[in-house]
């Protein structure tokens, strides 16, 4: 029978799926009988959803970086096209 | 769905073309994707250098990108590696232990036996919902995030935001694959004791 705390260290690779079928059979047992740990892996779902949700996986790119990187492309290019006549 | 796959084909046949319009698009759609993956290393001004350079190495790589990914993920690995070339280690760096599976936070909050002193209080679905319209929520979570250790905060920017392959960023950081679930997982688990917290006194 697994500990609340090898549960606890356990439950991010259980939410991703990447337990072995035996080490999920003994988590899913656990989790039957501990409400406490039940709430945890409640808990540290919704962490997931929320970190997915709300971090920023983009950030507003300021007009100078847009203006800068299209010139530095647009040199490279014609370096490219010249090179290649 | 099968549309934005046909977009991305005939963009990426632009860009190999060399088609400057082409790349003025794809700054302007990517760019962002590509800023938040270098400033999860790096300070503002150099990660703003490293989108710069990367879409500039982009021209050259173009004609190697094989679709195996999305293009965003592509752009988004590159700018990881460019970004990780230019990290100096900060003398901030708070090492991650590897060998303990758990964040010292959570740790002390069992016993020596392995059972919970301080367990968790229930956590609703409702309350999810509520807690993802929370703008002070939002707040608190940037702020923590920020405060992640280094290796922590990239590993949860590739992996859980850019979505990129696990073996990419494992060879970026220079981590074994079990390295990189314990980063992640630490990661996670900060977040959610801060987010519980949050949840129970409405501070952060």
């Amino acid at each position: 029978m697994l500990k609340c705390r090898e549960v606890t260290a356990l439950a991010s690779d259980w939410l991703d799926g990447d337990l072995t079928t035996a080490q999920k059979l003994k988590v899913r047992l656990h989790l039957m009988m501990c409400r406490h740990c039940r709430n945890l892996v409640d808990g540290l779902a919704t962490t997931e959803r929320i970190i997915r949700d709300r971090l920023d996986a983009e950030l507003p790119i300021p007009a100078e970086l847009q203006q800068r990187t299209t010139e530095a492309i647009e040199a490279r290019l014609r370096t490219d096209q010249s090179g290649r006549n | 769905m099968e549309q934005a796959a046909t977009d991305e084909q005939q963009l990426v046949d632009r860009l190999r073309q060399r088609d400057s319009r082409a790349y003025h698009e794809a700054v302007q759609q990517f760019s962002g994707a590509m800023l938040a993956t270098a400033r999860s290393m790096l300070d503002p001004a150099t990660a703003e250098d490293v989108v710069q350079e990367s879409w500039v190495a982009v021209v050259d790589a173009i004609d190697g990108f094989e679709g195996r990914s999305a293009l965003k993920t592509w752009l988004c690995t590159i700018t990881a590696n460019r970004a990780r070339n230019r990290l100096r280690k900060s003398k901030r760096e708070t090492l991650t232990d590897f060998q303990a599976p758990l964040d010292p936070n959570l740790e002390k909050r069992f016993n020596e036996g392995g059972g919970w002193i301080q367990p968790t209080r229930p956590w609703g679905s409702e309350s999810a919902d509520e807690l993802l319209s929370n703008e002070a929520l939002k707040d608190c979570l940037d702020k923590h995030f920020e405060a992640l250790p280094e290796t922590q905060r990239a590993v949860l920017m590739m992996r859980e935001m850019q979505q990129m392959e696990a073996d990419d960023v494992c060879r970026i950081l220079g981590l074994s694959s079990a390295n990189l679930r314990v980063s992640l997982h630490r990661a996670r688990q900060k977040l959610f004791t801060m987010i519980e917290g949050f949840r129970e006194t409405g501070e952060c």
